[in-house]
């Protein structure tokens, strides 16, 4: 479903229900609905985190979250890349509401029934990592935000489309078999096959470095994995979540092996990942 | 020390307790021990300190109540005890150093 004119037609509400999460949406055609496309594959289940109603206005020009009847957001929508701000301010939102569990902005796969986060800056090249692992065997988790259950020590699938560059499909190459749901701003919403629809045990965790052309591992201290998750978008930016980030991410990561990889195009380390990834499998 | 990976960096995170209270049992560290490093959450200045294994030797000697004599003698822990102390993870009492109250994870 391509979207590519600043939409101006007749309002329309979409009621999404998405597991124990509902989401209403309301503005105008075609972008509700394709909102509601890219949503539709999200499953929250065992959580029922309140309602959100997103309302976009019939400009495309803002859209206002709120949950119980109270605003969370307000935001002004680019002209190209507007589809890209309201899937990221959804998933922002539930990874607030959801407190018993921990946020990464981060992308996930899981090898062999053992959960991957992949977690780097915007750009650092997590969307075409997860692209080439899954692309290779692994079952896609999450692209853009992984949510960590502290108490089962596990990765809880986020499954929302790739989102897919023009960038991250040069460095990714061809891309996962499954479908794209829609486009918009330059932007591939890529739903692979076969995602995973249960929490798996978060095994490892993998830093993505500015580097050389050629990408490299090497081992991260469980320490300074933790430093680097507080470094980074998580659970430990929000003063309320602090203590839980701290208490949560230690405990998982007790278990878990910790690389850093430093390279501009990290998509090309996903062989040497995954035989990495399945080297370690008990 | 902030932005490498050397023992004794800090990461800021947002103060649990910016108004200095302890909480009831008078805790303002946290604590979480991976393989033989240490990591401190400081819960009033609001950061992570990160402690590697000679620091983390160091600062559990000096929370030991048995140890009469912490290890103040020599100048690799003269150095560490200093920049514990920077980091308010260690607090001078008469001639010891001492942990500042901590809860381990």
């Amino acid at each position: 479903m391509g979207v590519r004119a600043r939409a101006v037609g007749v309002t329309v509400p979409v009621r999404l229900a998405l597991g124990g999460w509902v989401v209403q949406v309301s503005g105008p055609e075609p972008a509700a609905t394709t909102l509601a496309t890219v949503l539709a594959g999200l499953r929250v289940l065992g959580e029922t985190p309140p309602a959100l109603e997103i309302a976009i206005s019939p400009d495309l020009e803002s859209a206002t979250g709120s949950v119980e009847m109270r605003p969370l957001w307000t935001i002004a929508l680019p002209r190209s890349g507007w589809l890209g701000a309201l899937v990221g301010h959804t998933i922002a939102t539930l990874a607030t509401l959801l407190t018993r569990l921990l946020f990464v902005h981060a992308g996930a796969v899981s090898v062999d029934g053992r959960g991957c986060m992949v977690i780097g800056e915007s750009g650092a090249g997590k969307t075409s990592l997860i692209a080439s692992l899954t692309r290779l065997g692994a079952r896609y988790l999450s692209d853009d935000l992984a949510l960590l259950d502290p108490g089962a020590g596990t990765i809880v699938p986020v499954t929302v489309p790739l989102a897919v560059k023009a960038w991250t499909a040069r460095a990714a190459g061809a891309l996962p078999p499954g479908r794209e749901v829609a486009s918009e701003g330059g932007t591939r919403y890529w739903l692979p096959d076969g995602v995973a629809a249960d929490p798996v045990p978060a095994a490892a965790f993998v830093f993505l470095r500015p580097g050389g052309r050629v990408p490299r591992a090497r081992a991260l201290t469980r320490a300074g994995a933790l430093l680097a998750l507080a470094r980074h978008t998580s659970s430990f930016s929000h003063r309320h979540r602090v203590e839980d980030a701290f208490t949560g991410f230690a405990r998982i990561l007790a278990a878990a092996q910790c690389v850093a990889v430093e390279g501009r195009s990290p998509a090309a380390f996903a062989p040497a990942m995954l035989v990495r990834l399945r080297a370690a499998s008990p | 020390m902030p932005g490498g990976d050397d023992a004794g960096e800090t990461v800021p995170v947002p103060a649990v307790r910016p108004d200095d209270s302890a909480d009831p049992a008078g805790v303002t560290f946290l604590a979480a021990a991976l393989d033989d490093e240490v990591v401190l959450l400081d819960l009033v200045q609001g950061q992570l300190v990160l402690l590697d294994p000679a620091a983390a030797r160091v600062w559990r000697a000096c929370g030991a109540p048995a140890v009469a004599s912490p290890p103040s003698a020599g100048r690799r822990a003269a150095g560490i005890l200093r920049r514990l102390a920077r980091a308010h993870a260690v607090v001078r009492d008469g001639d010891r150093w001492v942990c500042a109250p901590v809860r381990w994870v």
